[in-house]
């Protein structure tokens, strides 16, 4: 693939990078800065990407790793976050993965939500957790492409993805409770 | 009769999410889909699940990139792509450098230092020739010459140690070519001698012999301790090891000039 064809193909995937680099840096400036370094390294690295597999995949990737090594430095979140973690264990005891009881069909209360709720609730999950729902739910990557993304094993995302859409939903119903 | 589900309901509720996100194999599929029209948990979670994934997609898979953005990305590509082309040249000097480096350090190597494979071979060769019985014990070296003339039908240009004493000799080949092996102690240290045919051999040596001597000329090498000399007469290719050897200069001193035929 030469470099004007790479071109044309990635950016049509300009949308989905700034959404994932829109959550990550939280900040439109930031997250522009972040997509704009992300093509130029894009192009730099163009001969690595092989042809005929997904590369919006490997655009993601490059945000991903470009992130951390630039813009986490002055991020605020810590990114090391498992599942042993005592953070994450206070973060769970504070989000209870069951949904309470009084929160009646709880399709319907999810299909009245907001996009600033799901924002909200999204903003409170752990990054990992973050990433996964994003990459899956949002952006429609299969688990095999979240998992090179993320650089870790297919039972890890399915794990991760699990666990982050119960919090997810636990904290949503909880929003529309205090409503 | 009904066929029992294979996964405990536990399970099938986690595999709600993968079906949704269509990852799940045929077999799990259907057990899935069997759950969800049944079993009234089953169908509650997959409506949830399927809820929230529509939300998400719908709510946040909208948002754009501002105009702007695709403009800068544009400029930044066209900026990187003329760095690319001001540093190509650049790069390409830098490679030509490197490439001339990296030859003539092979020319250097081809120019001064052994093969490392000779080196390798011989102390290999050695190290089990040194243990095996010789064919003809003899400190004379006219007759352990005579004895070679004999079995190579040809004369060899012999090469004395003069500060060695002859053990004997054995037949055995080196770098492939017929050949004989002369044992020698030399001050105390163990020696031995290859002489074997040049013609076909497969190393070859360097172009700047290490040293000159009764018209040799001798490219020497150590390694492990030990100390390796080679040169060629006529057909004849030479092999010296010597054990132990760590005083430099001594191959003069050890070596005699070839003076007699054989």
């Amino acid at each position: 693939m030469d470099k004007n064809e790479f071109e044309i193909l990635a950016i049509e995937h300009l949308d989905s990078l700034y959404r994932g680099a829109l959550r990550l840096t939280r900040s439109p400036d930031d997250a522009q800065d972040l997509v704009q370094e992300v093509y130029v390294r894009a192009l730099r690295f163009h001969a690595q990407f092989q042809a005929g597999t997904n590369l919006k995949a490997w655009l993601f990737k490059i945000l991903k790793n470009t992130f951390i090594n630039q813009y986490r430095k002055s991020a605020r979140t810590p990114e090391a976050v498992d599942l042993d973690d005592p953070e994450m264990a206070r973060f769970a005891a504070e989000n209870p993965l069951v949904p309470p009881a009084s929160s009646g069909p709880e399709a319907e209360v999810l299909n009245r939500l907001l996009a600033e709720d799901l924002q909200k609730a999204l903003g409170v999950l752990p990054e990992i957790f973050q990433r996964v729902v994003v990459l899956s739910d949002v952006e429609g990557f299969s688990y095999r492409e979240i998992a090179d993304i993320e650089g870790c094993p297919l039972g890890t995302v399915m794990s991760r993805l699990h666990r982050a859409r119960r919090m997810l939903r636990a904290k949503l119903l909880k929003y529309v409770e205090e409503k | 009769m009904e066929e029992k589900p294979r996964l405990a309901k536990e399970e099938i509720l986690r595999l709600i999410g993968p079906y949704l996100d269509d990852e799940l194999g045929v077999k799990d599929a259907l057990e899935v889909e069997a759950c969800i029209a049944r079993d009234p948990e089953c169908r509650a979670e997959f409506e949830r699940l399927a809820a929230l994934k529509r939300a998400l997609r719908e709510r946040l898979g909208g948002t754009r990139a501002p105009d702007l953005l695709r403009k800068r990305v544009e400029k930044a590509l066209r900026a990187e792509r003329r760095r690319q082309r001001r540093w190509l040249p650049a790069a390409l000097s830098a490679a030509a450098a490197l490439v001339l480096a990296v030859g003539g350090w092979t020319a250097y190597q081809r120019a001064m230092m052994l093969p490392s494979q000779l080196v390798a071979d011989t102390l290999m060769i050695y190290r089990v020739e040194r243990q095996n019985p010789l064919d003809l014990k003899s400190g004379d070296v006219r007759t352990v010459g005579l004895w070679l003339s004999e079995r190579f039908q040809q004369n060899v240009m012999p090469m004395n140690l003069v500060k060695g004493d002859l053990m004997g000799v054995r037949l055995c080949p080196f770098g492939g070519q017929r050949g004989a092996y002369l044992r020698f102690m030399v001050g105390g240290r163990n020696a031995g001698l290859f002489i074997s045919e040049s013609k076909g051999m497969p190393y070859e040596l360097p172009m700047i012999p290490s040293v000159r001597f009764g018209g040799l000329e001798i490219f020497e090498a150590r390694k492990d301790g030990f100390h390796l000399a080679y040169w060629k007469t006529g057909m004849w290719f030479y092999a010296l090891v010597i054990e132990d050897m760590h005083e430099p200069d001594m191959l003069p001193r050890i070596l005699a000039p070839p003076t007699a035929s054989f």
